[in-house]
């Protein structure tokens, strides 16, 4: 377990991912794929192809994501300087959450069902 | 003096220690609203209330905590790749239950937003609101929103979903793991994926999954906007 190497091969596929953008911007310049949703499927690529064996990125990979809220913290500080709005506009925010959040909620049962219907049709009903 | 206050150094120390000091209260505790996350967002909050540095002097400190933000979305792959085999099992399930929480999440703050009055600035903030925080953070800041409103936003979406889900899946009695995982996943984020390892641990295993299938599908999503 190379800490320096883990570091590195993370931060590798970062860049890799903002390259990557950069070139799709280039290309297509209407399209603005971020380079860290990028970089993720290209992990997910050499992972999965085990191109890069999964113990070069875990544990530094996992310490990042399982301790995700810390690295956030710096964002939400900022929130401060917003209190006058959030709070003269907080009842309404919280009643779209909620509407939103039901709204979801029943849309996803709702298409779940149906998918889960249509592949078992397709299958003879004879397993899901 | 205020040289060695006004420092990255003692910056990310005091964030750790605020941290260290929530998870400690959260342990004591175990009440939600004392999640380390927001024990030292508060205490951080106060002290530049109460000392001499400004908040963009502290922000400019803690920039060195922010920069992991994109190296930790690009992590968010090593989760995802040790659920290969249940997502190949489940994967149009997973798909469609995903695509659909990100895409009824963007479209109903579109519309109901201005239904409600709410200022016209804060809905590029709230959109992004399915998605897991950090990627929430870029999608807010590419669609001109303000990332710290996007974060308080995707917070409270996350508490708001972990209370009222769990709830409507037990009145609508619904016991398919995947729905349960996928419904808590793609809109309560992390908060919703312990509660679902609550109902069991395949719902669990969905949710983690469906957390970044919707984190990335919102963002591409938000392309189009």
């Amino acid at each position: 377990m190379n800490l320096f190497r883990q570091i590195f091969f993370i931060l590798l596929f970062y860049v890799f991912g903002e390259i990557l953008s950069a070139l799709v911007l280039a290309i297509f310049p209407s399209v603005y794929l971020p380079g860290t949703i990028l970089g993720l499927g290209l992990l997910l690529v050499a992972l999965s192809t085990k191109i890069l064996p999964k113990k070069e990125v875990e544990s530094v990979g996992t310490f990042l994501t399982s301790n995700m809220a810390f690295f956030f913290i710096p964002a939400a500080v900022g929130v401060i300087e917003y209190f006058d709005i959030l709070s003269a506009q907080i009842l309404k925010i919280l009643a779209l959450i909620l509407i939103s959040t039901i709204l979801s909620f029943l849309a996803i049962v709702a298409s779940v069902k149906l998918t889960l219907g249509i592949l078992r049709k397709r299958e003879g009903g004879t397993s899901e | 003096m205020s040289s060695i206050f006004g420092s990255q150094a003692f910056g990310i120390m005091l964030t750790m220690l605020f941290y260290v000091f929530g998870q400690w209260v959260y342990k004591k505790t175990k009440l939600p609203f004392f999640s380390p996350f927001i024990v030292a967002t508060v205490l951080l909050i106060l002290y530049v209330e109460i000392s001499h540095i400004t908040l963009s002097d502290l922000l400019t400190d803690l920039s060195g905590i922010h920069v992991f933000l994109g190296p930790l979305i690009v992590s968010l792959a090593i989760p995802i790749v040790g659920k290969m085999d249940l997502i190949k099992r489940n994967f149009v399930v997973i798909f469609v239950g995903s695509l659909v929480g990100a895409l009824v999440s963007i479209f109903t703050v579109l519309v109901i937003a201005p239904m409600l009055g709410i200022d016209e600035t804060l809905v590029a903030s709230l959109i992004p609101k399915a998605s897991t925080t950090p990627i929430a953070i870029e999608i807010s800041e590419r669609l001109g929103g303000i990332r710290a409103i996007t974060v308080a936003v995707v917070v409270l979406s996350a508490v708001i979903g972990a209370v009222v889900i769990p709830s409507l899946i037990k009145v609508l009695r619904i016991k398919d793991a995947r729905i349960i995982g996928l419904s808590l996943g793609s809109t309560s984020h992390a908060i919703g994926t312990a509660k679902a390892f609550e109902f069991d641990q395949e719902a669990g295993a969905i949710a983690s999954v469906s957390l970044v299938f919707t984190g990335v599908l919102t963002a591409i999503i938000a392309m189009f906007l």
